[in-house]
Formats: structure tokens, sequence, C-alpha cells
């Protein structure tokens, strides 16, 4: 016998029944999701920036992906040569989760993995309509692709307890919010 | 073969570290209750009971749930391996490891339990390979051969004199107490590593069923460079691991980290849905699913079933006295606390590991914080009954006590000239004695008292 | 019922109970042929000596008198432990301060005031089993003068466990110097709590490390406002 089948035929006979109803825990009344987010996404040490101060990066190494471009087209970026030496990751978000301050990003052609994960800054354009209140909104978006939530920047406490920052994964997030393609919001 | 019983490795505890475990232990515990209380409200108890009967849903389909699981993840592109115990697990992943890497290959790894509960780096490193643990915390466990003492966050008995001496020792670092340049100093170190890598190894906190997704989550961002940069991924899973659909995850998630940390959600999720697709620029080429069973099919049938439930967070071991006390090492196994004494004997058999279960007041606080309100000590209490009836454990002999207790006449007497020091045998309070005053009668008697005034 | 830690060392708490339960208006039975519940066995794993010792207890108890008893595990026992035992277990039984602020149902403490006093309060474990929540608590601030000191980590076991504090010892000892290390912390003379197996346990530590604190259990405290 395989093991797959020695396991298979020691288990239990299945009971049946039905899965249970997904639970939504009731929400708190939220004005506006983009302040909720705000809120949060700066208490772990993410930063909301608008477009312009992107211009004094503008002499590091990028890693952009295809979709971030249109955005950041006219900075005159220097690409990077090396994804390991890249020292700022531009992607677009799917999505802003309000209620704690994530991203959502799925991948999909030509974005990269390593882009919000491998420079040491990772920007991040969220359209002005791409915000969520909570988690169990944002999980469709995720149907069908490997997909990254990332609440704020890489961090540990491993080390007596004491937080640093910026581990493996980038040590700073940036969210800028933006309307359509190749708009910015001033 | 016995090993040390977890009081007698308690007291050979440095107090140092000792002292660490509690505040850490204690740090988390409150951390927790803030972080649940802000995110459930009044609704926790609801939340929890829902976890527990979607844990049991599945526990109680298994069988269904692999085989939908496997066909889902099939679809994806994930290739399954089955491995019915440690042995086979381990030599599952060599013969994938001997396939797709050269000799001497590094092989980064993500933290998971499953992968030191099977031994698999001592197997690797016994062919020739290099697993380079890379969470911090079991990086350092690793490169001074120590064991984690937590199954969330491995060093908390060590304190940052330790983890400098550590990297100094192993040219990581110069000696420095400043927990900035130390973290700095490993990232470097593990960087060359992760570029180095041909293969990453991963646990996984979730496999959705529905959707063959598999689901990480880690706040450095050393799982998902290990399971991103390498062009091999594998991932390993113990089969209970599982969960309904993707509409499940928010939940779980939440009170995963909610209770193991009292963050609200960890810095990644990461929801991998197969390996590279062709249009998609990285990631890694080939991933296999290795499913683990290793006695939890066998758990799954019996009385400690619930136990299947968990979903690692370490909340019991963190509101646990005892394992505030003892550390993780006590246990001697890499599952400790109240999740230990009922897992390793399950896992690894009364024979070996009955003891443990005595290591535990009974206070009841673990099942108090259980995200997934797994009974513990009723769970205990089995495992006690069922160390007695093997003999496993060593027997504590009641019968004189019951003896008395059952002959009302015999009982009289006894209280009212020598109390219980005269039906306790000897050694128990001689035992007793060695920690604290033995109790003497206070004031009246009580059956004096009530015979006088009738 | 009395239990046996009671009836082999603290007649007083007993005399205490008993005491307060006939101040609110009650007439107290004493069967006297009660022995122990069981326990110590079932908590050790050896049901079969247990289920002797809580059948009889069982049996000595049943009827439609309310049973109470000064202690949060021997009520936990009766009222769930026996269920591992016999698949059912007994409804009638109570805590004392379950008994006197549910089924008596006393809002306020019909007793002499005391001088003014700071006193903590160690919850035993096996409350949790019951539900009592802060029941005791409730009931000791009832009366007038007494102020309740909270203290860090108070929810935390004090490390009796019954066969625990045997057989670990070094662990039990440890945990209970932890918790008396907290409520010294605070400065009170005196600490109260509802179940002898704690107490038996933290007077042992407090006597051998001659800490400068007292241990009472909280029916003491009520039947000391009665004159």
């Amino acid at each position: 016998m395989t093991d797959r089948e020695i396991i298979l035929n020691a288990l239990p006979d299945p009971i049946g029944g039905d899965v249970p109803k997904i639970f939504s825990r009731p929400r708190a009344e939220s004005a506006d999701g983009w302040e909720l987010f705000e809120k949060r996404f700066s208490e772990l040490g993410g930063r909301i920036v608008r477009l312009h101060e992107l211009q004094n990066l503008a002499t590091k190494s990028w890693l952009v992906d295809e979709d971030a471009r249109g955005f950041v087209r006219h900075l005159n970026y220097q690409t990077a040569n090396e994804i390991w030496e890249a020292e700022v990751g531009v992607t677009v978000a799917d999505c802003a989760v309000a209620e704690t301050g994530s991203l959502l990003i799925r991948a999909a052609h030509g974005r990269r993995r390593m882009a919000s994960l491998a420079p040491p800054l990772h920007v991040a354009f969220v359209k002005e309509t791409a915000i969520v209140e909570t988690l169990d909104e944002a999980m469709p978006l995720a149907a069908g692709r490997t997909s990254v939530i990332i609440t704020g920047p890489s961090r540990t406490a491993d080390i007596a307890g004491t937080l640093i920052r910026g581990v493996h994964g980038p040590g700073e997030v940036w969210v800028i919010r933006c309307d359509e393609q190749s708009d910015q919001r001033s | 073969m016995k090993g040390i019983n977890v009081d007698v490795n308690a007291q050979r505890l440095a107090s140092t570290q000792a002292d660490s475990v509690r505040r850490a232990a204690s740090g988390f515990t409150a951390a927790r209750r803030l972080t649940l209380q802000s995110t459930y409200g009044r609704h926790l108890l609801q939340a929890r009971e829902h976890a527990a009967k979607t844990k049991d849903h599945v526990l109680n389909n298994l069988r269904e749930y692999l085989l939908q699981l496997e066909q889902n993840c099939q679809n994806n592109g994930i290739e399954l391996v089955w491995a019915k115990d440690a042995e086979s697990a381990r030599a599952a992943v060599l013969e994938i490891v001997r396939q797709h890497a050269s000799p001497g290959a590094v092989i980064v790894k993500g933290k998971s339990m499953l992968t030191e509960e099977i031994h698999l780096n001592a197997a690797l490193q016994h062919e020739g390979y290099v697993p380079i643990e890379t969470d911090l915390g079991e990086f350092v466990v690793q490169l001074d051969d120590d064991q984690p003492s937590h199954i969330v966050a491995p060093i908390i008995h060590k304190s940052k004199q330790d983890v400098a001496q550590t990297f100094a020792a192993h040219g990581i670092c110069e000696p420095s107490e400043d927990a900035q340049t130390l973290t700095l100093a490993a990232r470097k170190e593990l960087r060359r590593r992760f570029k180095q890598a041909e293969i990453g190894i991963s646990g996984v906190n979730f496999a959705i069923a529905e959707t063959g997704r598999l689901v990480i989550v880690s706040n450095e961002g050393n799982n998902r460079l290990s399971t991103t940069a390498p062009p091999l991924h594998i991932a390993m899973m113990g089969i209970e691991k599982i969960l309904p659909r993707e509409a499940d995850l928010p939940l779980f998630i939440t009170l995963l980290t909610s209770s193991a940390t009292g963050q609200r959600i960890t810095t990644y999720v990461h929801m991998i849905a197969g390996p590279k697709k062709h249009d998609e620029t990285d990631g890694p080429n080939k991933l296999y699913l290795v499913l683990v069973d290793n006695g939890r099919s066998r758990i799954a049938s019996g009385s400690c079933a619930p136990i299947l439930r968990c979903i690692r967070c370490g909340a019991c071991m963190n509101t646990c006295p005892v394992y505030r006390q003892a550390s993780g090492h006590s246990y001697r196994h890499v599952y400790s606390g109240p999740l230990g004494i009922v897992l390793a004997p399950n896992l690894d058999g009364l024979e070996t590991m009955g003891d443990v279960v005595k290591a535990s007041s009974l206070c009841g606080a673990c099942e108090e914080v259980c995200p997934v309100k797994i009974p513990i000590p009723d769970m205990i209490l089995h495992l006690r009954n069922e160390a007695l009836k093997a003999n496993a454990a060593t027997r504590e002999n009641w019968r004189a006590f019951v003896s008395l207790a059952s002959h009302p006449a015999m009982w009289k007497f006894a209280m009212r000239w020598s109390g219980l020091s005269g039906v306790l045998p000897l050694d128990p309070i001689r035992r007793w004695k060695r920690h604290r005053a033995w109790p003497k009668r206070e004031g009246t008697a009580f059956r004096r008292w009530w015979n006088d005034r009738s | 019922m009395l239990t046996c830690l009671c009836d082999a060392f603290y007649g007083e708490v007993g005399i205490a109970a008993v005491k307060v339960l006939e101040h609110l208006g009650c007439k107290v039975e004493f069967p006297l042929d009660q022995t122990c519940c069981g326990q110590p066995p079932f908590n050790n794993g050896d049901w079969e000596s247990a289920r002797k010792l809580a059948a009889r207890t069982i049996e000595l108890f049943s009827g439609d008198v309310p049973v109470v008893v000064p202690s949060s595990s021997c009520a936990a026992m009766l009222r769930d432990g026996c269920r591992s035992l016999f698949g059912k277990a007994m409804s009638n039984v109570f805590e004392l301060s379950e008994f006197v602020l549910n089924v008596l149902k006393i809002e306020s403490w019909p007793g002499d005031s005391i001088q003014a006093q700071r006193v903590a309060f160690h919850r035993a474990c096996h409350g949790r089993v019951l539900g009592l929540g802060d029941s005791q608590e409730r009931l000791l601030q009832m009366v007038p003068n007494l102020r309740l000191v909270p203290f860090e980590d108070a929810d935390q076991c004090c490390g009796f466990g019954g066969a625990f504090a045997i057989g670990q010892g070094f662990l039990s000892s440890k945990i209970g110097l932890e918790k008396l290390r907290r409520i010294c912390e605070t400065g009170v003379e005196t600490f109260a709590s509802g179940d002898m197996g704690c107490l038996m346990h933290l007077r042992g530590l407090i006597e051998k490390h001659r800490l400068p604190v007292r241990a009472v259990h909280y029916c003491q405290v009520l039947s000391s406002t009665i004159s």
C-alpha cells in the first residue's frame, strides 16, 4: 500500500454534516475607510505619501512592476539590474484593507513577487476606490493566483522582545493614493 | 526509554532563562487579551466557538477534505507527496532534494514545527546538504545547536547578551548588544543564503481545500523569501491543517495572530496558489506539498482528537503557570506547555512521554485562551487515566486512602486523632515538606464542635 | 459538605461556613458519614478509586436538600468531574458564594462592619469550571469597610493542583511563590481565597519562607462580622 492509501484508510469514516456558515464579526461603525486605514497603517510604521516625494529617490535603483510604470514614468528612475540590489520596489496594490492597515497584492503578468519583498523600501499605489473595510471583503480579490497581504514593514521581536523593522522584507512601506492609471492625486 | 521529568528539568534551568521566558509569556498573554477584546469584544466566545466547530467539521470529514485538497492542489500545479510517518517524510524530502539540488546545496527554511517534529534538518545535514533556518529566532537556535523553547517565539529564553555571544562566536557580527545591529547582521548573512539557496522549505499554517491554496503567516519576510526566491519550494504540512474555504481564512488568521502575539495580523500573509505560472515573472518553478500523518490519523480516532484543532498559536503555553516557570525545554519535546503534554504522548506514546501529563495543575487557563476551544484539561485527565492503566506513569497509591474514605467509622477515628497525617503514606508527606510546611490542625475540629452543640 | 481538608485540618473554616449559612437563615445538616468526594484520585488518573469515593458521596448527599461546600474544587468534582466517571453529575451542589448570591439572593451583607481592611483575593482555578466568575469577590465586597486590592497576574494558578504539588514539587512551589510575591507587592496583611487546597499550599510556603502575609478562607472573614 502506498503511504497515501495507508493514511486515507487509517482515517475514521467521514461523518458528513454541513460546514458551518462563515463567521462575520459585527463591524464597528467607520466613517471613512481611508481614515481607518491611515490610522492602522501608520501605527505600524507605514507612511501615506504624495507622488512628488518619490522624486528624491530617483537616483536609487528601482524595481517597478509593469502596471505601476504609468505612475512613475516621469520620474526618470534607475532600473535595478540585480533584483537583490534594488533599493526601491514599486507596485500597485489591488486593494487596501482598512481594519488592519493592509495591502493585498495578487500575482499577475508583469508583476514581481520580489518587488514588494526584497528592496528596503516598498512603494504601493492604491486606487482611491480600491479600499475595503475588512479582510473578508479583500479575500475574493486574491482568487486564483498567489497573493500576499502585507501589513506594514517587516518586523521581529525575537531578540529579547525588542521590536526591529526591516528584518528580511522592506523596513519601510509607503502608500500613494491615486485616481486612474496615469493620473495622480495631487 | 524514559526521560527526565519536567519538574527535574525545570530545576536545572538557569534563573535568567526562566525569568526571560516568564516575562515574555506574560507579555504575550496581556497583548492577546487587549487585541482580542478590541477586535471581537463580546463576540469573542462566538468567534472561538465558530472556529472550533469549523475545525471539528474538517476533522470529522478529514478524508474527504484531504481528497479535495489534493485535487485542487494538483489543479494548481502543486505536486503532492503523502508521508505516513516521520521516516517516510524525511525520505520523501530527501528524494525531492536529491532529484533537484546539487550536492551540498544550500536549503533555506522558514519556521516549521513539523520539520522539527520529524527531525528533518539532521537528515538533510547527514546527506551533505546545508539547511539554514531563516527565522531570526530559529537561526540563533541553529547556530547554538539548541532547541526552540516556544513554538512561536523560539528564543524567549535568551537575552540580548546570549544572542550577541552566539553571533560573535560564529562570525556573524562583532560583539554588540544593540538589537538593531544584531538583526541587521543576521539580515546580511541570511540574504547571502537566500541568494545561494536552491530549495526553500516551509511549513503551512492553513491549506484551503476549496482552492488548493497554501497559507503561511510571518512577520519577518523570511518565509516569503524562502518560498519565492529559490527555484524549488517544498511545503510541509500536518494532515490536520486544512480549512474548508477561502472565506474561512480571515477568522482563523485573526484568531491565530491575536492569540499568539496580540497582533491584529502578521506583516505577511502569503497565500500560495501554486508555483510560478507561465505568465508570471518570479516564484518557484516547482512546488511540492508533503502531507505528513505521523500519528495524526490515529489521534483523530481517539479521545484526544480535539487536539488536532490546534492552530499553533502558543496562547496556551503563554498563559500556563507551569510553562512560565519551566520553559519549553523542560518538556523534552518540540511541543511543550499544555499543547505538548497532550500532543507529545499521543505522537510518541505514553511509554516515553507519559510522564509529561503530570506537568499540569489542571488550572484550565489554557482552555480559556485557546482560540479553537480545545478542552485541554479534559484530555489531560483522560491521558492520566490511560497512563495509569498502562502503568506507564509512576503509580500513586490511593488504595489506602480510598479504603479509609470508604469506611466512615475509620475515617472519623483518623480525623479525630491524626488528621490526614495519619492516613497518607509517608512519602508524599515528605515530598510535600521539601518545599512547604505541612499544615497543622487549626482551632477546633469541626466534628467535635458539631457534636458538642447538638 | 465539609471537604476532607477541612475535616482533617481546617475545622474553623467549616465552622465559619455553617455560621454564615445559619446567619442567613438556613438550617444546616451535616451527614456524619461524609469523607472525600474523590477528586484527588480522579485528577491523578485513578478513576477506579475515584468512582468508589464519588459514588458514595453522591449517594450520601442525594435528595432535594441543596448541598453547599466551601470549596470550588469539590463542587466542580461533583458537578462536572463526575461526568467523566459516570456520564452524569450532581446538579444541586453549590459553592458557598454561588449559594449565597444566586439561591439565597443576598444583595447586602447582614453583619457588622469591620475595621477598615485591605484584603487581596486569590481566585481558585476550579471556579472556571463552575462559572463562578467573581462571585466570591462580590460577596466579600459586601462587607462594609473591606477593600479588595487588585494585584498582578491575579488570575494565575497558585500551583497547588493536588498531586501536582507533590509530584512536581519544585514547579508547584515556584508558581506559588510567584503568586505570593505578587500579593505581597500590594502590602496587604491578609489575603483570602475559597479553596483550602490553595490555602494549604500557600500557607505552607508562607510559613517556610516566613512571608509577611496571612491567608484565610473568605467565609472566615464573613463569619468574623457575625456577633
